[in-house]
């Protein structure tokens, strides 16, 4: 038996367009920095900075998480 | 005859050990003998302090010591897996961290269990909890005694042996502890906090300089001699699930559900504290692993032309490939650097086990004495046995610690496992929803389920069942969360939800502070919760 609560909506759903946005684009950065993303970029070559591709790829998505955080965190969710 | 770097690593030990006390004996000064203060700081905290002690408390000595010796064989697929489950474990906090300090706030609860039983109405689910998170809490102290006796036995070059610098550091974690409570414990988290971080990248850009010329003739010769460190391999560590299940423990179990982290959200002053500690923790957790790629690549090359021990002559002599990393500083490093990485090592372990210590010690004279039996206990009375639990846990880790069990991963693993059954619990209370899907008997019977899978999936082939470990790369908590899951769900549409009252106090105070305002005062951040705050007697 599952008790009714007086809560309108479940928190687990975006109550704002931004909100919906940024959890889509957290999700996006995950997909591509993680799997099945780094599979496109598995290799060695291109070097940056003399460091293999696949590194600096995942570096550049941990880049982006980080920055969308500190804007969210500024910007979007006071 | 000693080793060189002996006299300067125990000279910076014992300097990084005198700060150490400095800090406690501050926060002793601070300290009010109630469980309010001692528990949770009285719950003022601020930004520096919160983010920093829940960076140093996430990141043990496995940050250290581990990754090094995990990407010595998995390359860059170390970071791009790692980057995954710290910066979830930063997004957990953010998400759900406010959340909890609500809630700890107006109810008054000081662990999970708090938590846990006065929304789900039970005394027996507390009980439950709390003895889950003892027992499981005990491969995690280990660990870090393991840390201590390993850096200290290479450090000294065997003037300390293993057994000793185990024993003795553990004694000094504790001492600070039982000293200062939370306050001390937060406080040498945030020196401890800065000395890790500073070291680990100092000592991966100096020895990745001498021993092969920096990163970029690194990367030169790795591809020469082992190419697949410089890709994803897939399989194993890499394999998607298996990273799925790493983010699982560690992103979202570890930081919710691990009392030591957990009790740190309810010490912050405010939620905006959480959030940008949240933010600064997502940049320190993660990049605190990109120097062990690079020690970790330098240890394979340097495996691969004989002059660095092979992992299993490593394993053989200390019981542990972790010391690798230790092992090549004394090899490359100025001996004074040596010391000042080693006194790291021991801030990443000591910042977790003096957390440890204390969870542990609040969860039994907390959450199973006075909650379950004397619930009159004199004040004093519950913050000075938790002192004597402390004392009495750093021993049996330290015991344990002397048996060798083996690689710190594996045992961090299957603490987190463990607790990762709370999960299901925690969500229906931090997400409130229209309808309360699961109920205490729900709940309870799923975490004995979760349990039982977990240990039957990690341990079965070793009393004989015909079953893999991991099986397909999953994680066994994972199957353990998954068999949870389904149990809970399907044994609270047949069982009595918590009361409307309840749901109401709780999911409707949630609601109210998240998205409709204020609706009463707040208590005051240390006094008790009274009839007028509209708070509940569970606390």
């Amino acid at each position: 038996m599952q008790a009714v609560s007086t809560v309108q909506r479940s928190h687990l759903l975006p109550r704002r367009r931004v909100t919906a946005i940024l959890v889509a684009w957290i999700f996006f950065i995950y997909l591509m920095g993680q799997w099945p993303g780094w599979q496109i970029a598995n290799h060695v070559e291109p070097r940056i900075l003399g460091l293999p591709f696949i590194f600096v790829w995942a570096t550049a998505w941990w880049g982006a998480l980080l920055a969308t955080m500190i804007i969210a965190a500024w910007k979007v969710w006071k | 005859m000693a080793a060189e770097w002996a006299g300067p690593t125990l000279a910076v030990v014992g300097i990084y050990i005198a700060l150490v006390a400095l800090v406690g004996g501050l926060a002793w000064r601070r300290l009010k003998v109630n469980t309010e203060d001692f528990w949770v700081a009285s719950r003022r905290l601020g930004f520096l302090v919160t983010f920093l002690s829940i960076s140093a408390t996430y990141h043990s000595a496995f940050a250290v010591l581990t990754s090094t010796a995990v990407s010595a064989t998995t390359g860059v697929a170390w970071w791009v897996g790692s980057f995954a489950w710290t910066t979830v474990a930063a997004l957990v906090v953010w998400l759900i961290g406010p959340r909890m300090w609500h809630l700890g706030r107006k109810h008054g609860y000081i662990t999970l269990a708090d938590m846990i039983a006065d929304f789900y109405e039970s005394r027996s689910l507390r009980v439950l909890v709390a003895i889950i998170m003892a027992v499981f809490v005990v491969p995690y102290v280990t660990v870090q005694a393991i840390a201590y006796g390993l850096i200290l036995d290479i450090g000294s070059g065997g003037l300390i042996p293993y057994e000793v610098g185990a024993l003795a550091l553990s004694l000094v974690t504790v001492a600070y502890v039982i000293l200062g409570g939370q306050r001390a414990s937060s406080w040498i988290d945030v020196l401890q906090g800065i000395w890790m971080y500073a070291v680990v990248w100092a000592v991966a850009i100096l020895v990745t300089f001498v021993a092969v010329g920096g990163p970029g003739p690194l990367i030169d010769r790795i591809l020469e001699t082992k190419p697949d460190l410089l890709t994803v391999a897939g399989t194993g560590f890499s394999a998607p699930l298996a990273l799925f299940s790493l983010v699982l423990l560690f992103g979202l179990a570890l930081p919710i559900t691990m009392q030591h982290l957990q009790m740190k959200l309810y010490a912050a002053r405010d939620p905006p504290t959480i959030k940008w500690s949240s933010v600064a923790t997502a940049i320190y957790l993660s990049s605190i692993y990109i120097p062990a790629i690079f020690t970790g690549l330098t240890v394979a090359y340097l495996i691969g032309t004989g002059a660095f021990p092979s992992m299993a002559t490593i394993t053989a002599q200390y019981g542990t490939s972790d010391a690798a990393l230790p092992l090549l500083a004394v090899q490359y490093a100025p001996a004074i650097l040596v010391g000042v990485l080693f006194a790291g090592a021991l801030a990443a372990a000591m910042s977790t086990q003096d957390n440890f210590l204390m969870a542990t010690a609040v969860v039994v004279t907390h959450d199973i004495y006075r909650k379950t039996f004397r619930p009159d206990a004199n004040e004093r009375f519950v913050v000075n046995s938790g002192r004597l639990v402390m004392i009495g846990l750093a021993f049996l880790g330290w015991f344990f610690a002397i048996l060798r069990p083996g690689l710190i991963l594996d045992l961090v693993a299957l603490s987190v496992a463990g607790v990762l059954q709370f999960v299901p619990a925690v969500f229906c209370i931090v997400f409130p929803a229209k309808r309360v899907w699961l109920t205490k008997t729900g709940i309870f019977v799923g975490i004995v389920i979760g349990e039982i899978v977990t240990l039957v999936t990690l341990f079965g082939p070793r009393i004989g069942v015909p079953i893999e470990v991991n099986p397909f790369t999953l994680h066994a908590g994972v199957w353990g969360l998954i068999a949870n899951f389904v149990a809970a769900f399907v044994i609270s549409l047949f069982t009595p939800s918590p009361s409307p009252e309840t749901v109401e106090r709780i999911h409707g105070y949630l609601e109210k502070q998240l998205y409709g305002g204020k609706t009463g005062p707040e208590r005051p951040a240390s006094g008790p919760v009274t009839a007028a705050d509209g708070g509940s007697d569970q606390g």
